[in-house]
């Protein structure tokens, strides 16, 4: 029994270690790997190019934790500063947020449609089909 | 032996039975055929709905094909790919109040944007914008903010418009109506919420009032190693409205270009700005009473003055001004740093102007105590001295003191922000002056010279919203 036990928590902590969040293009894209730096830039507003190619980054909706997880692991940033952060970028006319998708789904069926430049996160275990990961988040 | 007899009755057993079918068949060999040909009907009907279901099999997928095709087709639509007519609204309200420690007939804080004294007033922080940005096509979209101040009796006008023009996927111009990027702030200045103070600091922000330019400007992303950059050209001109001797004056600044980098790394951002312009300023005919207990110059001919001379001898045409300014900022989600110095001078008798400010604060949770120093001084006198008329231009526009700010902001809701401040104020007036013909100034406070015994205060408290 407390074998079985043991194996059972074991495979639930394996399985938390393996949810984690991947920055997604189109394959067609071919954007090739990012760095750390160049997923914070493209999602702070800050890069609109990368490796050659112009991208556009996506987001989750406001409530999605993944999206929280998100932007505090790559953009040191809560919601409240991220909001501050595009207040700042918009009405200086230096950039506009994301796009907001209604979830991963809408998220992989942009990307999965054929050449789009869209950029976004997903959770791993949402990942369904043949998207190109260009980073992964610690 | 018992087995051998139930393999043989099995096998007769066997070998009987079709001879036993045939025998009840034979009587209805017509009723057999009805049923044959009752079942080949069924069979045709079980076939014809087979058919009609595989081509509504069919239909379905070519649906379903269809609905793909649409979804990702508006996908597209919203997106850069083909964009539509894309509207989008923005906008902010502040509102505040500013109190001091002193009395009613003592120094006032800032008359100039909004005086303040030991009555409160409400209008000092209030202001709202409204920011459109039309997306004209792909590469064209047009920008219009209003704002309105309350110290200008919330009438709103017209703060930018201007059209962009993405050139390259790095590279777009804008013209029309555009922030003037002085200092590192300037293009947030009005929008409180995007920042941790109530204003900006005023030694600092009060030091060249150019809001705004109309000409156009040209900014460039790229990269050098993980360091992304913007490095911004514009050239324009603008009117700049400030007070001289009570009276309101206009500095044209025209010839005004000036080149910028915003550089962000990480954490890091940090900011340089050059510009240069041409300076106007036509000064009304008015005699100049002499400043301090001296013989006067002698009055040029012509000025209809009998003293020291007319002040619109000191008009300016054409004179070259420069404004330079650094800038850095550190914000890990928990600690924020920021610092930015700037210098302003003018050719002739303006006075030479450095002001800088350092503000520290750490968030814990949606609160940030914050703690800024700025300081603000004027002391090119030297320049200017032995002119009566310059030296006294000269006093009514040299600045100098240093403050504390101690503040709080609270992020209570999304979208707004809370603020409380207080802020002390020493070291007013320039240093190593006195009497006439270099009397101290009374920093950004206008009246009596605040002195540092008094330990002026000024309490502020605002809410910020954006939506």
């Amino acid at each position: 029994m407390l074998r079985i036990l043991l194996l059972t928590i074991s495979l639930t902590l394996t399985g938390l270690a393996r949810a984690e969040i991947l920055v997604v293009t189109s394959p067609e894209l071919n954007l090739g790997s990012l760095s750390s730096e160049d997923v914070r830039q493209i999602f702070s507003g800050r890069k609109s190019s990368v490796n050659g190619k112009t991208v556009e980054p996506l987001d989750l909706p406001a409530e999605s934790s993944v999206r929280s997880q998100f932007y505090q692991k790559v953009l040191d940033m809560n919601e409240s500063q991220l909001r501050s952060h595009w207040v700042r970028m918009s009405f200086t006319g230096k950039g506009k947020p994301p796009e907001m998708l209604s979830g991963p789904d809408e998220l992989q069926a942009r990307l999965g449609s054929g050449a789009s430049n869209g950029i976004g996160y997903i959770d791993s275990e949402k990942l369904e089909g043949n998207l190109d990961v260009v980073y992964r988040v610690d | 032996m018992r087995a051998s007899i139930l393999l043989a009755s099995g096998l007769l057993t066997a070998l009987l039975a079709p001879a036993a079918l045939a025998q009840q068949a034979e009587p209805g060999s017509a009723e057999l055929r009805e049923r044959l040909e009752a079942q080949e009907e069924r069979l045709r009907e079980l076939e014809n709905r087979q058919d009609e279901e595989q081509a509504l099999e069919q239909r379905l997928e070519e649906q379903q094909e269809r609905i793909d095709e649409l979804e990702s087709s508006r996908f597209d639509s919203s997106g850069s790919g083909g964009r539509g007519p894309d509207v989008n609204v923005s906008g902010f309200i502040n509102t505040g109040f500013q109190q001091t420690n002193l009395g009613p007939n003592d120094p006032v804080y800032r008359e100039n944007s909004g005086a303040t004294d030991a009555e409160v007033r409400a209008t000092n922080f209030t202001s709202a914008g409204l920011q459109v940005d039309g997306s004209i096509t792909n590469d064209l979209s047009g920008t219009v903010q209003f704002l309105a101040e309350g110290q200008e009796g919330l009438d709103a006008r017209m703060e930018w418009a201007y059209l962009t023009y993405d050139l390259a996927s790095s590279v777009e111009v804008r013209a029309g109506r555009i922030v003037a990027p002085f200092y590192m702030n300037s293009q947030s200045f009005y929008v409180g919420y995007s920042h941790p103070w109530v204003e900006p600091p005023a030694e600092v922000y009060d030091t060249a009032a150019v809001r705004t330019f109309d000409g156009a400007d040209i900014s460039w992303q790229f990269n050098t190693g993980e360091i992304a950059h913007t490095l911004n050209y514009y050239a324009g001109s603008a009117p700049v409205d400030t007070l001289i001797q009570g009276n309101n004056v206009i500095f044209d600044v025209h010839n005004l270009h000036g080149l910028n980098l915003s550089s962000t790394y990480g954490n890091l951002n940090t900011w340089l700005s050059y510009n240069n312009g041409d300076v106007g300023l036509d000064l009304p005919s008015a005699c100049i009473s002499n400043p301090g207990p001296r013989p006067p110059n002698p009055p040029p001919a012509g000025t209809g003055c009998t003293t020291v001379g007319n002040f619109n001898q000191y008009s300016l045409e054409n004179d070259d001004a420069y404004f330079g300014s650094v800038g850095f900022e550190y914000d890990n989600g928990n600690v924020l740093f920021t610092a930015e110095h700037i210098e302003l001078d003018i050719k002739g008798w303006f006075p030479k102007s450095r002001a800088h400010y350092a503000t520290l604060g750490y968030r814990f949770g949606a609160w940030m105590p914050h703690l800024t120093w700025a300081n603000t001084e004027s002391d090119s006198f030297n320049e200017v001295e032995g002119d009566l008329g310059a030296e006294t231009l000269y006093n009514n526009l040299k600045s100098n003191q240093s403050s504390w700010t101690l503040g709080l902001r609270g992020d209570v809701a999304p979208g707004l922000a809370l603020k409380a401040e207080v802020s002390t104020y020493y070291d007013i007036g320039e240093r190593n002056a006195g009497l006439a013909p270099n009397p101290k100034d009374s920093g950004l406070f206008s009246g009596a010279i605040p002195d540092d015994e008094e330990e002026p205060m000024v309490f502020r408290l605002a809410a910020n919203l954006v939506f």
